[in-house]
Protein backbone atom coordinates (compact mmCIF):
# COMPACT_ATOMS: atom_id res chain seq x y z
CA UNK A 1 0.00 0.00 0.00
CA UNK A 2 1.20 3.47 -0.86
CA UNK A 3 1.30 5.18 2.54
CA UNK A 4 2.11 8.60 1.14
CA UNK A 5 -1.01 8.56 -0.98
CA UNK A 6 -3.18 7.36 1.92
CA UNK A 7 -1.85 10.19 4.06
CA UNK A 8 -2.45 12.70 1.29
CA UNK A 9 -6.11 11.74 0.86
CA UNK A 10 -6.87 11.49 4.58
CA UNK A 11 -5.17 14.79 5.38
CA UNK A 12 -6.85 16.57 2.45
CA UNK A 13 -10.33 15.34 3.44
CA UNK A 14 -9.85 16.23 7.10
CA UNK A 15 -8.45 19.66 6.20
CA UNK A 16 -11.48 20.18 3.94
CA UNK A 17 -13.86 19.20 6.74
CA UNK A 18 -12.15 21.60 9.13
CA UNK A 19 -12.35 24.39 6.57
CA UNK A 20 -16.02 23.71 5.76
CA UNK A 21 -16.94 23.66 9.46
CA UNK A 22 -14.92 26.78 10.25
CA UNK A 23 -13.16 24.73 12.95
CA UNK A 24 -9.65 25.04 14.32
CA UNK A 25 -8.61 21.42 14.22
CA UNK A 26 -9.65 18.02 15.55
CA UNK A 27 -9.87 16.24 18.88
CA UNK A 28 -9.52 12.46 19.11
CA UNK A 29 -12.52 10.89 20.76
CA UNK A 30 -11.09 7.38 20.85
CA UNK A 31 -8.09 5.89 22.58
CA UNK A 32 -7.37 3.18 20.05
CA UNK A 33 -3.72 2.41 19.54
CA UNK A 34 -1.98 2.58 17.11
CA UNK A 35 -4.70 4.35 15.13
CA UNK A 36 -4.62 7.51 17.22
CA UNK A 37 -0.83 7.60 17.01
CA UNK A 38 -0.99 7.33 13.24
CA UNK A 39 -3.45 10.19 13.04
CA UNK A 40 -1.46 12.35 15.44
CA UNK A 41 1.63 11.81 13.32
CA UNK A 42 -0.12 12.48 10.00
CA UNK A 43 -1.99 15.55 11.20
CA UNK A 44 0.96 17.07 13.03
CA UNK A 45 3.09 16.73 9.89
CA UNK A 46 0.35 18.56 7.97
CA UNK A 47 0.09 21.34 10.58
CA UNK A 48 -3.45 20.28 11.50
CA UNK A 49 -4.18 20.92 15.16
CA UNK A 50 -4.92 17.59 16.84
CA UNK A 51 -5.70 17.22 20.51
CA UNK A 52 -6.22 14.33 22.85
CA UNK A 53 -8.42 14.78 25.91
CA UNK A 54 -6.06 14.67 28.87
CA UNK A 55 -6.53 11.98 31.47
CA UNK A 56 -7.67 14.44 34.12
CA UNK A 57 -10.56 15.69 32.02
CA UNK A 58 -11.57 12.14 31.07
CA UNK A 59 -11.55 11.10 34.74
CA UNK A 60 -13.63 14.13 35.64
CA UNK A 61 -16.19 13.31 32.97
CA UNK A 62 -16.20 9.65 34.08
CA UNK A 63 -17.01 10.75 37.62
CA UNK A 64 -19.79 12.98 36.35
CA UNK A 65 -21.20 10.08 34.36
CA UNK A 66 -21.10 7.82 37.38
CA UNK A 67 -22.77 10.47 39.49
CA UNK A 68 -25.51 11.11 36.92
CA UNK A 69 -26.12 7.37 36.51
CA UNK A 70 -26.25 6.78 40.25
CA UNK A 71 -22.86 5.06 40.44
CA UNK A 72 -24.08 2.50 37.93
CA UNK A 73 -22.20 3.67 34.84
CA UNK A 74 -20.50 0.31 34.27
CA UNK A 75 -23.83 -1.42 34.10
CA UNK A 76 -25.50 1.22 31.96
CA UNK A 77 -22.76 1.93 29.42
CA UNK A 78 -21.09 -0.66 27.21
CA UNK A 79 -17.66 0.95 27.55
CA UNK A 80 -17.74 3.59 30.28
CA UNK A 81 -14.15 4.76 29.79
CA UNK A 82 -14.71 5.15 26.05
CA UNK A 83 -17.94 7.06 26.64
CA UNK A 84 -16.17 9.32 29.15
CA UNK A 85 -13.40 9.98 26.65
CA UNK A 86 -15.95 10.68 23.93
CA UNK A 87 -17.82 13.13 26.14
CA UNK A 88 -14.55 14.79 27.17
CA UNK A 89 -13.59 15.19 23.51
CA UNK A 90 -16.94 16.81 22.85
CA UNK A 91 -16.43 19.25 25.72
CA UNK A 92 -12.96 20.17 24.49
CA UNK A 93 -14.20 20.36 20.92
CA UNK A 94 -16.98 22.76 21.83
CA UNK A 95 -14.65 24.89 23.91
CA UNK A 96 -11.82 25.11 21.37
CA UNK A 97 -13.64 24.80 18.07
CA UNK A 98 -12.36 21.32 17.27
CA UNK A 99 -14.14 18.53 15.40
CA UNK A 100 -14.44 15.28 17.36
CA UNK A 101 -13.04 12.41 15.35
CA UNK A 102 -13.12 8.67 15.82
CA UNK A 103 -10.09 6.56 14.91
CA UNK A 104 -12.25 3.51 14.12
CA UNK A 105 -11.11 1.54 11.08
CA UNK A 106 -13.28 -0.11 8.45
CA UNK A 107 -13.09 -3.54 10.08
CA UNK A 108 -14.38 -2.10 13.33
CA UNK A 109 -17.18 -0.20 11.61
CA UNK A 110 -18.38 -3.32 9.83
CA UNK A 111 -18.21 -5.62 12.85
CA UNK A 112 -19.54 -3.14 15.41
CA UNK A 113 -23.03 -3.34 16.88
CA UNK A 114 -23.18 0.46 16.90
CA UNK A 115 -21.36 3.07 14.89
CA UNK A 116 -19.36 5.83 16.54
CA UNK A 117 -21.27 9.12 16.70
CA UNK A 118 -18.32 11.32 15.68
CA UNK A 119 -18.83 13.24 12.45
CA UNK A 120 -15.43 12.44 11.02
CA UNK A 121 -13.86 8.98 10.63
CA UNK A 122 -10.46 9.53 9.01
CA UNK A 123 -9.51 5.83 9.00
CA UNK A 124 -12.97 4.55 8.17
CA UNK A 125 -11.99 3.27 4.73
CA UNK A 126 -8.93 1.31 5.86
CA UNK A 127 -9.33 -2.25 7.06
CA UNK A 128 -7.59 -3.24 10.30
CA UNK A 129 -5.05 -5.31 8.37
CA UNK A 130 -4.25 -2.26 6.23
CA UNK A 131 -3.66 -0.28 9.43
CA UNK A 132 -1.38 -3.11 10.50
CA UNK A 133 0.56 -2.78 7.27
CA UNK A 134 1.00 0.93 7.91
CA UNK A 135 1.67 0.89 11.65
CA UNK A 136 2.84 -2.61 12.53
CA UNK A 137 -0.19 -3.08 14.78
CA UNK A 138 -3.92 -2.41 14.70
CA UNK A 139 -7.15 -2.53 16.63
CA UNK A 140 -9.54 -5.31 15.62
CA UNK A 141 -13.00 -5.81 17.08
CA UNK A 142 -14.25 -8.99 18.72
CA UNK A 143 -14.08 -11.78 17.61
CA UNK A 144 -11.03 -10.76 15.59
CA UNK A 145 -9.16 -9.07 18.43
CA UNK A 146 -6.59 -11.78 19.06
CA UNK A 147 -6.15 -13.08 15.53
CA UNK A 148 -2.66 -13.36 14.10
CA UNK A 149 -2.06 -10.58 11.55
CA UNK A 150 -2.06 -13.03 8.63
CA UNK A 151 -5.39 -14.54 9.68
CA UNK A 152 -6.84 -11.07 10.23
CA UNK A 153 -5.76 -10.16 6.71
CA UNK A 154 -7.56 -13.23 5.33
CA UNK A 155 -10.75 -12.26 7.16
CA UNK A 156 -10.50 -8.64 6.02
CA UNK A 157 -9.98 -9.73 2.43
CA UNK A 158 -13.04 -11.97 2.59
CA UNK A 159 -15.10 -9.10 4.01
CA UNK A 160 -13.71 -6.75 1.36
CA UNK A 161 -14.77 -9.15 -1.37
CA UNK A 162 -18.34 -8.79 -0.17
CA UNK A 163 -18.35 -5.09 0.70
CA UNK A 164 -16.08 -3.71 -2.01
CA UNK A 165 -16.43 -6.20 -4.85
CA UNK A 166 -19.99 -7.50 -4.47
CA UNK A 167 -19.04 -11.18 -4.10
CA UNK A 168 -21.75 -13.29 -2.44
CA UNK A 169 -20.94 -13.91 1.26
CA UNK A 170 -21.32 -17.68 0.83
CA UNK A 171 -18.53 -17.62 -1.72
CA UNK A 172 -16.30 -15.08 0.00
CA UNK A 173 -16.50 -16.70 3.43
CA UNK A 174 -16.20 -20.33 2.29
CA UNK A 175 -12.51 -20.47 3.16
CA UNK A 176 -12.90 -19.03 6.68
CA UNK A 177 -12.92 -21.33 9.74
CA UNK A 178 -16.45 -22.25 10.78
CA UNK A 179 -16.67 -20.00 13.85
CA UNK A 180 -15.39 -16.96 12.02
CA UNK A 181 -17.55 -17.76 9.01
CA UNK A 182 -20.70 -17.59 11.12
CA UNK A 183 -19.54 -14.39 12.77
CA UNK A 184 -18.76 -12.87 9.39
CA UNK A 185 -22.22 -13.74 8.10
CA UNK A 186 -23.71 -12.14 11.21
CA UNK A 187 -21.66 -8.98 10.62
CA UNK A 188 -22.92 -8.82 7.05
CA UNK A 189 -26.50 -9.17 8.22
CA UNK A 190 -26.20 -6.27 10.62
CA UNK A 191 -27.34 -3.16 8.87
CA UNK A 192 -25.68 -0.33 10.78
CA UNK A 193 -22.79 0.04 8.34
CA UNK A 194 -24.90 -0.26 5.21
CA UNK A 195 -26.86 2.94 5.45
CA UNK A 196 -25.92 6.51 4.65
CA UNK A 197 -23.64 7.49 7.50
CA UNK A 198 -23.51 11.11 8.57
CA UNK A 199 -19.73 11.09 9.11
CA UNK A 200 -17.12 12.04 6.60
CA UNK A 201 -14.98 9.08 5.65
CA UNK A 202 -11.98 9.83 3.41
CA UNK A 203 -12.54 7.72 0.33
CA UNK A 204 -9.66 5.33 -0.30
CA UNK A 205 -11.18 2.05 -1.45
CA UNK A 206 -13.61 1.14 -4.17
CA UNK A 207 -16.69 1.25 -1.95
CA UNK A 208 -16.65 3.43 1.11
CA UNK A 209 -19.02 3.11 4.03
CA UNK A 210 -21.36 6.05 4.10
CA UNK A 211 -20.27 7.26 0.67
CA UNK A 212 -21.25 4.44 -1.63
CA UNK A 213 -24.74 3.92 -0.43
CA UNK A 214 -25.68 0.85 -2.41
CA UNK A 215 -24.10 -1.73 -0.14
CA UNK B 1 -2.06 22.11 -42.27
CA UNK B 2 -4.55 22.82 -39.53
CA UNK B 3 -3.84 22.84 -35.88
CA UNK B 4 -5.95 23.39 -32.78
CA UNK B 5 -4.20 24.60 -29.64
CA UNK B 6 -6.02 23.10 -26.67
CA UNK B 7 -5.43 23.89 -23.01
CA UNK B 8 -6.92 21.81 -20.21
CA UNK B 9 -7.20 23.64 -16.90
CA UNK B 10 -7.37 20.89 -14.28
CA UNK B 11 -8.43 22.47 -11.02
CA UNK B 12 -10.58 22.07 -7.93
CA UNK B 13 -13.55 24.43 -7.94
CA UNK B 14 -14.56 26.08 -4.72
CA UNK B 15 -17.48 24.09 -3.46
CA UNK B 16 -20.80 25.85 -4.21
CA UNK B 17 -19.11 29.21 -4.79
CA UNK B 18 -19.96 30.30 -8.34
CA UNK B 19 -18.56 33.80 -7.95
CA UNK B 20 -15.13 32.62 -6.81
CA UNK B 21 -14.97 29.98 -9.54
CA UNK B 22 -15.99 32.42 -12.27
CA UNK B 23 -13.30 34.85 -11.15
CA UNK B 24 -10.65 32.15 -11.09
CA UNK B 25 -11.66 30.71 -14.46
CA UNK B 26 -11.72 34.13 -16.12
CA UNK B 27 -8.20 34.83 -14.89
CA UNK B 28 -6.99 31.43 -16.11
CA UNK B 29 -8.51 32.14 -19.53
CA UNK B 30 -6.95 35.60 -19.64
CA UNK B 31 -3.55 34.04 -18.99
CA UNK B 32 -3.77 31.85 -22.11
CA UNK B 33 -4.57 34.19 -24.98
CA UNK B 34 -2.80 31.95 -27.51
CA UNK B 35 -5.06 28.98 -27.02
CA UNK B 36 -7.85 28.15 -29.46
CA UNK B 37 -9.82 26.12 -26.92
CA UNK B 38 -9.58 26.05 -23.14
CA UNK B 39 -11.31 23.20 -21.35
CA UNK B 40 -12.41 23.17 -17.72
CA UNK B 41 -13.89 20.15 -15.89
CA UNK B 42 -17.48 19.11 -15.22
CA UNK B 43 -19.42 21.45 -12.93
CA UNK B 44 -16.43 23.79 -12.74
CA UNK B 45 -18.69 26.67 -11.73
CA UNK B 46 -20.16 24.97 -8.68
CA UNK B 47 -18.35 21.86 -7.54
CA UNK B 48 -19.86 18.41 -7.72
CA UNK B 49 -21.61 17.32 -4.51
CA UNK B 50 -24.44 19.82 -4.66
CA UNK B 51 -27.45 18.13 -3.11
CA UNK B 52 -30.42 20.47 -3.03
CA UNK B 53 -28.12 23.44 -3.72
CA UNK B 54 -28.11 22.41 -7.39
CA UNK B 55 -31.44 24.23 -7.73
CA UNK B 56 -30.05 27.42 -6.20
CA UNK B 57 -26.85 27.41 -8.24
CA UNK B 58 -28.48 26.86 -11.62
CA UNK B 59 -28.01 29.61 -14.21
CA UNK B 60 -29.83 30.13 -17.48
CA UNK B 61 -27.87 30.26 -20.71
CA UNK B 62 -30.43 32.49 -22.41
CA UNK B 63 -28.58 35.62 -21.33
CA UNK B 64 -25.18 34.38 -22.53
CA UNK B 65 -22.12 32.89 -20.97
CA UNK B 66 -21.66 33.16 -17.19
CA UNK B 67 -17.97 33.78 -17.94
CA UNK B 68 -17.08 37.25 -19.17
CA UNK B 69 -14.74 36.43 -22.07
CA UNK B 70 -12.89 38.76 -24.38
CA UNK B 71 -14.26 38.87 -27.95
CA UNK B 72 -11.85 37.14 -30.27
CA UNK B 73 -10.27 35.22 -27.41
CA UNK B 74 -10.16 31.46 -27.00
CA UNK B 75 -13.28 29.33 -27.00
CA UNK B 76 -13.90 27.99 -23.50
CA UNK B 77 -15.60 24.73 -22.54
CA UNK B 78 -16.76 24.39 -18.95
CA UNK B 79 -19.31 22.58 -16.83
CA UNK B 80 -22.14 24.23 -14.96
CA UNK B 81 -25.63 23.71 -13.60
CA UNK B 82 -27.97 25.03 -16.25
CA UNK B 83 -31.47 26.25 -15.59
CA UNK B 84 -33.34 25.31 -18.76
CA UNK B 85 -36.19 27.27 -20.25
CA UNK B 86 -38.34 24.36 -19.06
CA UNK B 87 -37.28 25.35 -15.50
CA UNK B 88 -35.45 22.07 -15.02
CA UNK B 89 -31.80 21.92 -14.01
CA UNK B 90 -29.20 20.14 -16.11
CA UNK B 91 -25.57 19.13 -15.71
CA UNK B 92 -24.34 20.91 -18.80
CA UNK B 93 -21.13 21.33 -20.78
CA UNK B 94 -21.01 24.79 -22.31
CA UNK B 95 -18.83 26.05 -25.13
CA UNK B 96 -18.55 29.83 -24.99
CA UNK B 97 -16.78 32.36 -27.16
CA UNK B 98 -16.73 36.00 -26.20
CA UNK B 99 -19.98 36.52 -24.35
CA UNK B 100 -21.86 33.98 -26.41
CA UNK B 101 -22.76 30.39 -25.76
CA UNK B 102 -21.99 28.76 -29.08
CA UNK B 103 -22.79 25.17 -28.12
CA UNK B 104 -23.88 23.13 -25.15
CA UNK B 105 -24.46 19.51 -24.24
CA UNK B 106 -26.72 18.44 -21.42
CA UNK B 107 -25.39 15.32 -19.70
CA UNK B 108 -27.47 12.38 -20.84
CA UNK B 109 -26.34 9.56 -18.59
CA UNK B 110 -26.68 10.70 -14.98
CA UNK B 111 -25.00 8.21 -12.66
CA UNK B 112 -27.31 7.30 -9.80
CA UNK B 113 -25.61 4.40 -8.06
CA UNK B 114 -23.03 3.93 -5.34
CA UNK B 115 -21.87 7.39 -4.30
CA UNK B 116 -23.52 9.08 -7.28
CA UNK B 117 -26.83 10.83 -6.91
CA UNK B 118 -27.17 12.81 -10.14
CA UNK B 119 -30.49 11.31 -11.22
CA UNK B 120 -32.07 12.95 -8.19
CA UNK B 121 -30.50 16.34 -8.83
CA UNK B 122 -30.58 16.84 -12.57
CA UNK B 123 -32.88 16.30 -15.49
CA UNK B 124 -31.59 14.04 -18.22
CA UNK B 125 -30.36 15.78 -21.35
CA UNK B 126 -32.73 15.13 -24.21
CA UNK B 127 -31.30 17.40 -26.86
CA UNK B 128 -29.33 14.61 -28.48
CA UNK B 129 -25.72 14.54 -29.53
CA UNK B 130 -24.65 17.33 -31.89
CA UNK B 131 -21.05 18.25 -32.64
CA UNK B 132 -20.22 21.88 -33.29
CA UNK B 133 -17.92 23.55 -35.83
CA UNK B 134 -15.51 25.53 -33.70
CA UNK B 135 -13.59 26.52 -36.85
CA UNK B 136 -14.07 25.53 -40.48
CA UNK B 137 -11.51 22.75 -39.89
CA UNK B 138 -12.35 21.56 -36.40
CA UNK B 139 -15.63 19.99 -35.35
CA UNK B 140 -15.99 19.47 -31.60
CA UNK B 141 -18.23 16.98 -29.81
CA UNK B 142 -18.99 17.60 -26.13
CA UNK B 143 -19.71 14.89 -23.56
CA UNK B 144 -19.93 14.99 -19.78
CA UNK B 145 -18.20 12.33 -17.66
CA UNK B 146 -20.50 9.27 -17.52
CA UNK B 147 -21.55 9.93 -21.12
CA UNK B 148 -18.18 8.54 -22.21
CA UNK B 149 -18.99 5.23 -20.52
CA UNK B 150 -21.88 4.80 -22.97
CA UNK B 151 -20.09 4.24 -26.27
CA UNK B 152 -23.08 5.08 -28.44
CA UNK B 153 -22.62 8.78 -27.68
CA UNK B 154 -19.01 8.95 -28.88
CA UNK B 155 -20.12 6.94 -31.91
CA UNK B 156 -22.86 9.47 -32.66
CA UNK B 157 -20.32 12.30 -32.52
CA UNK B 158 -17.91 10.37 -34.73
CA UNK B 159 -20.41 9.61 -37.51
CA UNK B 160 -21.30 13.30 -37.52
CA UNK B 161 -17.67 13.98 -38.35
CA UNK B 162 -16.41 15.23 -35.03
CA UNK B 163 -12.64 15.62 -35.02
CA UNK B 164 -12.33 16.02 -31.28
CA UNK B 165 -14.46 14.61 -28.47
CA UNK B 166 -14.12 16.85 -25.43
CA UNK B 167 -15.12 15.19 -22.18
CA UNK B 168 -15.66 17.25 -19.03
CA UNK B 169 -15.37 15.01 -16.00
CA UNK B 170 -15.28 14.89 -12.20
CA UNK B 171 -13.99 11.41 -11.41
CA UNK B 172 -13.74 10.60 -7.70
CA UNK B 173 -10.41 8.99 -6.84
CA UNK B 174 -11.12 5.39 -5.91
CA UNK B 175 -9.15 2.29 -5.10
CA UNK B 176 -5.79 1.89 -3.44
CA UNK B 177 -3.15 0.91 -5.95
CA UNK B 178 -0.20 -1.13 -4.78
CA UNK B 179 3.21 0.32 -4.10
CA UNK B 180 4.94 0.96 -7.41
CA UNK B 181 1.74 1.28 -9.46
CA UNK B 182 1.89 4.14 -11.90
CA UNK B 183 -1.47 5.69 -11.02
CA UNK B 184 -2.36 7.30 -7.72
CA UNK B 185 -5.88 5.86 -7.90
CA UNK B 186 -6.85 2.56 -9.49
CA UNK B 187 -9.95 4.34 -10.89
CA UNK B 188 -7.70 6.22 -13.33
CA UNK B 189 -7.00 3.07 -15.32
CA UNK B 190 -10.54 2.56 -16.71
CA UNK B 191 -10.63 6.22 -17.70
CA UNK B 192 -7.46 5.81 -19.71
CA UNK B 193 -8.88 2.68 -21.30
CA UNK B 194 -12.02 4.57 -22.33
CA UNK B 195 -10.16 7.59 -23.66
CA UNK B 196 -7.69 5.52 -25.67
CA UNK B 197 -10.22 3.08 -27.10
CA UNK B 198 -12.67 5.85 -28.05
CA UNK B 199 -9.91 7.76 -29.83
CA UNK B 200 -8.62 4.68 -31.60
CA UNK B 201 -11.97 3.24 -32.66
CA UNK B 202 -13.19 6.47 -34.22
CA UNK B 203 -9.89 8.04 -35.30
CA UNK B 204 -10.56 11.18 -33.28
CA UNK B 205 -8.78 13.13 -30.60
CA UNK B 206 -10.25 12.68 -27.13
CA UNK B 207 -9.66 15.48 -24.63
CA UNK B 208 -10.52 14.52 -21.04
CA UNK B 209 -10.58 17.38 -18.50
CA UNK B 210 -10.82 16.12 -14.91
CA UNK B 211 -11.20 18.06 -11.72
CA UNK B 212 -9.22 17.88 -8.50
CA UNK B 213 -9.95 19.01 -4.96
CA UNK B 214 -11.90 17.63 -2.03
CA UNK B 215 -15.60 17.71 -1.24
CA UNK B 216 -16.78 15.95 1.94
CA UNK B 217 -15.32 12.42 1.79
CA UNK B 218 -14.20 12.53 -1.79
CA UNK B 219 -10.90 13.55 -3.33
CA UNK B 220 -11.32 14.04 -7.06
CA UNK B 221 -8.56 12.35 -8.96
CA UNK B 222 -7.38 14.75 -11.65
CA UNK B 223 -5.37 12.84 -14.24
CA UNK B 224 -6.66 14.75 -17.28
CA UNK B 225 -5.36 13.41 -20.57
CA UNK B 226 -5.43 13.72 -24.33
CA UNK B 227 -5.35 10.76 -26.70
CA UNK B 228 -4.53 11.15 -30.37
CA UNK B 229 -6.43 9.38 -33.18
CA UNK B 230 -4.20 6.32 -32.88
CA UNK B 231 -5.28 5.87 -29.26
CA UNK B 232 -1.96 7.02 -27.84
CA UNK B 233 -2.02 9.25 -24.77
CA UNK B 234 -0.06 12.30 -25.89
CA UNK B 235 -0.46 14.37 -22.73
CA UNK B 236 -1.35 13.54 -19.17
CA UNK B 237 -1.74 15.69 -16.06
CA UNK B 238 -0.70 14.59 -12.61
CA UNK B 239 -3.32 13.15 -10.30
CA UNK B 240 -4.49 14.86 -7.10
CA UNK B 241 -3.21 18.33 -7.95
CA UNK B 242 -4.09 21.29 -10.13
CA UNK B 243 -2.36 21.26 -13.49
CA UNK B 244 -2.41 22.76 -16.96
CA UNK B 245 -2.05 20.67 -20.09
CA UNK B 246 -1.27 22.34 -23.41
CA UNK B 247 -1.54 20.24 -26.54
CA UNK B 248 -1.58 21.11 -30.22
CA UNK B 249 -3.95 18.89 -32.17
CA UNK B 250 -3.01 18.21 -35.79
CA UNK B 251 -5.64 17.54 -38.43
CA UNK B 252 -3.06 15.62 -40.40
CA UNK B 253 -2.83 13.10 -37.55
CA UNK B 254 -6.53 12.36 -38.03
CA UNK B 255 -6.01 11.77 -41.75
CA UNK B 256 -3.07 9.45 -41.11
CA UNK B 257 -4.96 7.46 -38.48
CA UNK B 258 -7.96 7.03 -40.76
CA UNK B 259 -5.73 5.99 -43.64
CA UNK B 260 -4.22 3.23 -41.53
CA UNK B 261 -7.45 2.06 -39.93
CA UNK B 262 -10.59 2.74 -41.92
CA UNK B 263 -13.10 1.93 -39.20
CA UNK B 264 -14.90 5.23 -39.54
CA UNK B 265 -14.93 5.08 -43.36
CA UNK B 266 -16.57 1.65 -43.26
CA UNK B 267 -19.03 2.54 -40.51
CA UNK B 268 -22.65 1.92 -41.52
CA UNK B 269 -25.14 4.00 -39.51
CA UNK B 270 -28.01 2.64 -41.63
CA UNK B 271 -27.23 -0.89 -40.51
CA UNK B 272 -27.12 0.29 -36.90
CA UNK B 273 -30.40 2.15 -37.34
CA UNK B 274 -32.14 -0.90 -38.83
CA UNK B 275 -30.89 -3.15 -36.08
CA UNK B 276 -31.83 -0.71 -33.35
CA UNK B 277 -35.31 -0.37 -34.83
CA UNK B 278 -35.66 -4.16 -34.98
CA UNK B 279 -34.47 -4.57 -31.40
CA UNK B 280 -36.62 -1.70 -30.16
CA UNK B 281 -39.74 -3.10 -31.83
CA UNK B 282 -39.01 -6.53 -30.35
CA UNK B 283 -38.53 -4.97 -26.92
CA UNK B 284 -41.85 -3.18 -27.12
CA UNK B 285 -43.69 -6.32 -28.22
CA UNK B 286 -45.05 -8.79 -25.65
CA UNK B 287 -42.41 -11.43 -24.97
CA UNK B 288 -44.86 -14.25 -24.44
CA UNK B 289 -46.95 -15.74 -27.21
CA UNK B 290 -50.73 -16.12 -26.93
CA UNK B 291 -50.29 -19.48 -25.23
CA UNK B 292 -47.75 -18.05 -22.81
CA UNK B 293 -44.85 -19.81 -24.53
Amino acid sequence: MNEARVIRVVVAVVAGAIREAGANGVVLASSLRPETELLERWFSAAAITVKLPDAEVVQGVAKSLEASLGGDASARLARPSQEARRAAARVIGNREGLISISAANKTELIWAERLPPEPLLPLGDLYASQIHALAGACTAPPPLTDLEPERLRVVDEAIAQVVDDGVHPDVAFAKLPAGLRDAAHAAMRRSAWKGPLPPIVPKLGRRTLGVDLEL
Amino acid sequence: MSYLRVTIEQFGPEWRNVEANVTRMESLVAARPGADLIVFPELALTGYLLGGAAQDLALPLSSGSPLALEPGGPAVAFGMVELGSDQLVYNTAVLAQGGDVVASHRKIYLPTYGMFDEGRLFARGRQGVRPFDLTPDWRIGLLVCEDLWHPALAYLHAIQEADVIVVLAAPPGRGLPEEGDENEFSSTEPWELLVRSTAFLHGVYVVLACRTGVEASVMFSGGSMVADPTGTVVARAAEMEDARLEVTLDKEAIRRARASFSHLRDEDPNLVQREIQRIASRESAPRDGPDGS
